[in-house]
């Protein structure tokens, strides 16, 4: 046998795992929340992973070298977009070195696209703290966003894997009927506990499209300007606001402090929710709809109607 | 050259430079006119590869290179650098740097003859703890650079051809203690090249951010020349961000 033939079959050989392994879409999200809904829809057909933990502020993720290793390797990127991710993913969608997720190509995806922004500034001065000129990018706090959040990446999928597209859309139609379900349940529920029209403070401007959905009016925040650390005079005034307002609740996200939260809520008589506000910000939300019923639990126990 | 070298001088921690950073670098780092290229080996982490060939910086610059008379005289430079996660908290960074260039005449105090040239090393090593979901409030930093620079002293002057070797470093830890404040401390060590002997130096810095946009820093440099006389600096640095959001150093 000559080194040629003996070659071939070693060479296809090693294709084999290659070939196999390239069936399964390499999905790489900025959020453990895109990661779950990019699951729902790709199911066994994709392997998605998320560059940040649910528990992490997306403001401040590390652009750590690691993650440009997992982003060499991906097929499709997806990113909650409108400059939630300025500090960390340009910097790493350029040290990937991998051209086929960059912006406007068919493997990157802006979650946001088919999002209907809110709190879209009509100035922006830095004098306002860190806001967003295109708008509040929390939008993934309104458990029915999952739906244009999908859509938007279902066409990444299509566009990166057209031979499984009707797998996708078959999936995709499922998710939204689940989740169009789910979120009817959620708003019955948050209407037994009465949110419609209830009071709260939260720690960031991370909650007015969850505020928006189950009719909760976010009357102001622990931080006095977004991306500044409160104050001692902010408090004060703060605690003021709420015991004039009859505030019942405090939303913190798991990666802030809450002893400054504690403190208030003590001086005010309200309750601090260590809302997790994504996939993985605590032990039971581990996927899109557990998130929203884990949510909502915390609610009814800070309210002390059960769980 | 090493990591700091690839750090814009806002961007460290620091008001100044490390003495030896400046003394073989200049004080702007190792910058000039050139072609860079990277490539990131395709293995399980991160392990990056970088060549540049770059004019020689201008004499005024600082630095152990200098641009010549010699129309050829270029600097060539190789980096490999990789990253590890021992755990979601705390990484290791670490780089090896080697250039060759015309020397420079200022920096070998004159005995640099036309010809003459410069070979510097540098290695680094950084070892950062930051819990993500704290990552606001606490996080460390230690990082630790050495360099090595021998000099090809072409004969001239009446003077033979000649080796001379020179080196130094420095280390500082960085320690966030609370969301708005830091506190680090610095050693440095460098070598003179003539009569082998040393200046050390420490810093020490407190730094206060009132937002993300905003960075003041109090701090305190000591110098020990070699004729051990002391030296005493201290600065206020002020750092302003305006215009957008921009991407965070790392």
């Amino acid at each position: 046998m000559t080194w040629n033939r003996m070659l071939v079959p070693i060479v296809l050989a090693l294709m084999v795992p290659v070939l196999a392994a390239g069936k399964t879409v390499q999905v790489v999200t900025t959020t453990t929340d895109l990661a779950a809904i990019a699951s729902e829809i790709g199911g066994d057909k994709v392997n998605a992973t998320s560059l940040a933990r649910g528990d992490q502020d997306f403001h401040f993720v590390d652009a750590k070298p690691s993650l440009m290793v997992k982003l060499r390797r991906a097929d499709l990127f997806v990113e909650i977009g409108k400059e939630l991710e300025v500090g960390w993913v340009p910097n790493l969608l350029t040290g990937s070195r991998n051209p086929e997720i960059q912006p406007n190509t068919p493997g990157f995806v802006d979650a946001s696209q088919y999002i209907h922004m809110l709190e879209v500034p009509s100035s922006v001065s830095r004098a306002a703290g860190d806001i967003h000129p295109q708008g509040n990018p929390h939008y993934y706090t309104d458990p029915a966003n999952g739906i244009p959040m999908g859509q938007a990446i279902l066409e990444g999928l299509e566009r990166v894997d057209p031979a499984d597209r009707a797998y996708f859309e078959g999936r995709f139609a499922d998710f939204k009927t689940r989740l169009t379900a789910a979120v009817a349940r959620w708003k019955a529920r948050a209407a037994q506990l009465g949110l419609s029209g209830m009071k709260i403070v939260t720690y960031h401007r991370s909650w007015p499209y969850f505020a928006q959905a189950f009719g909760v009016q976010v009357v102001d925040f622990i931080e006095p300007k977004p991306g500044i650390p409160p104050t001692p005079s902010h408090l004060v005034e703060l605690e003021e606001k709420m015991r004039s307002e009859a505030v019942k609740l405090i939303f913190v996200e798991p990666y802030f402090d809450p002893r400054m939260p504690e403190k208030v809520a003590h001086e005010t008589g309200a309750k601090v929710v260590l809302m997790p506000a994504s996939v993985g910000g605590d032990k039971e939300a581990t996927d899109w709809f557990k998130l929203f019923d884990r949510e909502l639990s915390l609610v009814a126990q800070a309210l002390g109607k059960g769980a | 050259m090493a990591k700091r070298q690839h750090t814009h001088a806002g961007e460290t921690p620091f008001a100044d430079r490390p003495l030896a950073a400046e003394r073989f670098f200049g004080e702007e780092g190792l910058s000039s006119t050139g072609l860079s290229a990277g490539y990131l080996i395709p293995v399980p982490f991160y392990l990056n590869l970088e060549a540049e060939v770059t004019a020689p910086p201008p004499a005024d610059q600082g630095g152990v290179f200098a641009s010549t008379d010699q129309h050829n005289a270029l600097v060539y430079l190789g980096r490999v650098s990789t990253f590890v996660d021992l755990t979601d908290a705390t990484n290791v960074n670490a780089s090896a740097t080697f250039a060759d260039g015309p020397a420079s005449l200022a920096a070998t105090g004159g005995t640099a003859a036309p010809g003459s040239r410069a070979t510097a090393g540098a290695g680094e090593l950084t070892v950062r703890w930051k819990n993500p979901t704290r990552a606001i409030y606490r996080s460390f930093t230690w990082q630790t650079e050495g360099y090595l620079v021998r000099y090809e002293l072409a004969a001239a002057y009446g003077a033979p051809a000649a080796h001379q070797s020179v080196s130094g470093m420095f280390s500082y830890v960085d320690y966030q203690f609370a969301r708005r404040t830091h506190v680090g401390l610095r050693f440095d060590l460098a070598e003179r090249i003539q009569g082998g002997v040393h200046d050390t130096g420490e810093l020490a810095f407190v730094t206060f951010t009132p937002s993300e946009f905003m960075l003041m820093s109090l701090q305190a440099r000591h110098v020990r020349t070699a004729e051990g006389t002391d030296e005493w600096n201290e600065f206020f640095k002020l750092t302003f961000n305006i215009g957008p959001h921009g991407a965070h150093p790392f």
